[in-house]
């Protein structure tokens, strides 16, 4: 049983940290990618598939839909299953994988019409790769995670795997699983949920790279469950698992800043094929958006008009609330003694659809330790009503009086 | 007076009675009180060890009934928030929208 950290391996931490958020971004091993998805398929007991790499999860997604749109003749299907040796395979992917990539970047974006995607949802309706992702996310999880949790467990002290969680896995979590993971993972859900059911191995990183460190520390794992399991998760960001075939995707460049998705110059997460996501400190913004906010040609009208305040306040703050507020008009119409309640402002530069002014309660958020604009009605004149309102706390006849905001 | 705490867009206000059509249900494990659209963050409320406690959604609302021990609510932005036993309303933020007069703030 470890009970202990010496200082050396203390001292490591930030390593590990860093090295799983490298390889998170680091492209993948083609031959190494196609041996983990073939083990990991072993492993469940199905027959090694045929890999195909895309250059992003889309492209992996497009070559999906033209692969099934192509074999929906089941017999066909299974006439080409049968005629793939492991000879032919590669060579195979490779001729299917560049010629398809370069038949879709240059004609599917813009000719994947409504043929295609309603062949797609028949095929869709064919169970078989429902039954092998689930298969795959219950041989991650409770096979492979959990002996290896187990393990684990067993070898370090409770104290020690609590301050490890703490110092290692909480950071791992907060900047891959937070905000890689989740980030990549809704996105691509939305994109992609009518089209494809796929897995998003960046969940695992914050696990593996736990792991990793257990061992570094002498934690004993079953070698061969630890290696096949930190292989398919470095390999294999992503996969659609579709009947014989397993399309993968290659991995993105991904820039941080201060541990949250972050770049003012390019996409935050960007795929060798260009598809990719803007971030700014975290929170993702459309391209368009997120271009006229970090060339300032954004006016104070569509900076207030944004509807998702998180956006609205990373905008506020990218331009200065006190330039935008002069640009607007603003008007204090009413200021609470407690700053932190807050103020109401009116924008007379703003008006809304029946020709009112736009009104905000601009009260300080301790967490961000910056101002939120809240939009309230125009007749909103006092800081503790539009708090009470903001919240409806007219539901039970209470006044707004908290006492703890965080 | 009502206790009332506010984590960012959520409020947790401690209320003498739940209305008599709610039906609760036995917390089990985590539950998602709120999850943010942009920035997929959750307020996620998790029961302490030994805790009793029962819950149920009312129009994507929460009320909550801490029998015994008690919950903690955590975001990964903002300071976490123990509430003891007693029973809960956990709400939501709104906005002023000219058209639909009043709508949930999206975070």
């Amino acid at each position: 049983m470890i009970t202990k950290l010496t200082k050396k391996q203390e001292q490591k931490i930030p390593e590990y940290i860093q090295k799983w958020v490298d390889l998170a971004s680091q492209k993948i091993n083609k031959k190494k990618a196609i041996k983990a998805v073939g083990d990991m398929y072993k492993k469940m007991g199905e027959k090694k598939p045929i890999v195909i790499i895309g250059s992003s999860p889309i492209n992996a997604c497009l070559l999906k839909i033209l692969f099934s749109a192509f074999i929906q003749d089941s017999q066909l299907y299974n006439q080409l299953n049968n005629q793939l040796n492991n000879q032919l395979n590669n060579q195979l992917n490779n001729q299917l994988c560049s010629q398809l990539r370069s038949q879709l970047d240059s004609q599917l974006y813009s000719q994947l019409d409504s043929q295609l995607r309603s062949q797609l949802r028949i095929q869709l309706r064919i169970s078989v790769y429902n039954q092998l992702d689930s298969k795959l996310y219950s041989k991650l999880y409770s096979k492979l995670c959990n002996q290896l949790n187990n393990k684990l467990c067993n070898q370090l002290n409770n104290q020690l795997d609590s301050k490890l969680n703490n110092k290692l896995c909480n950071q791992l979590d907060s900047k891959l699983y937070n905000q890689l993971n989740n980030q990549l993972d809704s996105k691509l859900y939305s994109q992609l949920k009518e089209k494809t059911q796929f897995y998003l191995s960046y969940w695992w990183y914050s696990w593996i790279g736990y792991y990793d460190y257990a061992q570094y520390i002498g934690v004993k794992f079953d070698e061969d469950k630890f290696n096949l399991f930190k292989e398919f998760i470095i390999q294999v960001p992503f996969i659609i698992p579709y009947k014989g075939i397993a399309f993968i995707s290659e991995k993105p460049r991904i820039l941080w800043r201060e541990r949250k998705l972050h770049s003012e110059i390019d996409m935050a997460i960007k795929y060798p094929d260009g598809y990719g996501l803007h971030f700014l400190d975290g929170i993702y913004f459309e391209e368009k958006l997120w271009e006229k906010i970090t060339t300032r040609k954004i006016t104070a009208e569509e900076v207030f008009k944004i509807e998702n305040i998180e956006q609205r306040i990373k905008a506020i703050q990218y331009i200065g609330g006190k330039v935008l507020e002069k640009e607007a008009g603003s008007k204090i119409i009413d200021s609470h003694p407690n700053k932190e309640y807050g103020q109401i402002i009116e924008l007379k530069g703003i008006k809304d659809s029946l020709g009112d002014s736009y009104r905000f309660l601009k009260a300080y958020d301790p967490s961000k330790k910056d101002w939120v604009y809240i939009r309230v009605s125009p007749d909103t004149s006092d800081v503790l009503k539009a708090q009470e309102k903001c919240y409806r706390l007219d539901r039970f006849n209470i006044k707004y009086n908290p006492v703890k905001r965080t | 007076m009502t206790i009332q705490k506010y984590q960012g867009d959520v409020s947790l206000i401690k209320i003498e009675k739940a209305p008599k059509n709610i039906v609760f249900k036995k917390l089990n494990k985590d539950l998602v009180v709120r999850e943010g659209e942009i920035t997929n963050h959750l307020h996620l409320l998790t029961k302490t060890k030994e805790a009793e406690i029962s819950y149920a959604n009312f129009l994507d609302e929460w009320y909550l009934k801490i029998e015994k021990g008690s919950a903690v609510i955590t975001h990964p932005e903002h300071k976490e928030i123990t509430l003891d036993e007693g029973l809960y309303f956990i709400g939501k933020q709104w906005e002023y929208d000219e058209i639909e007069k009043r709508r949930e703030v999206q975070d």
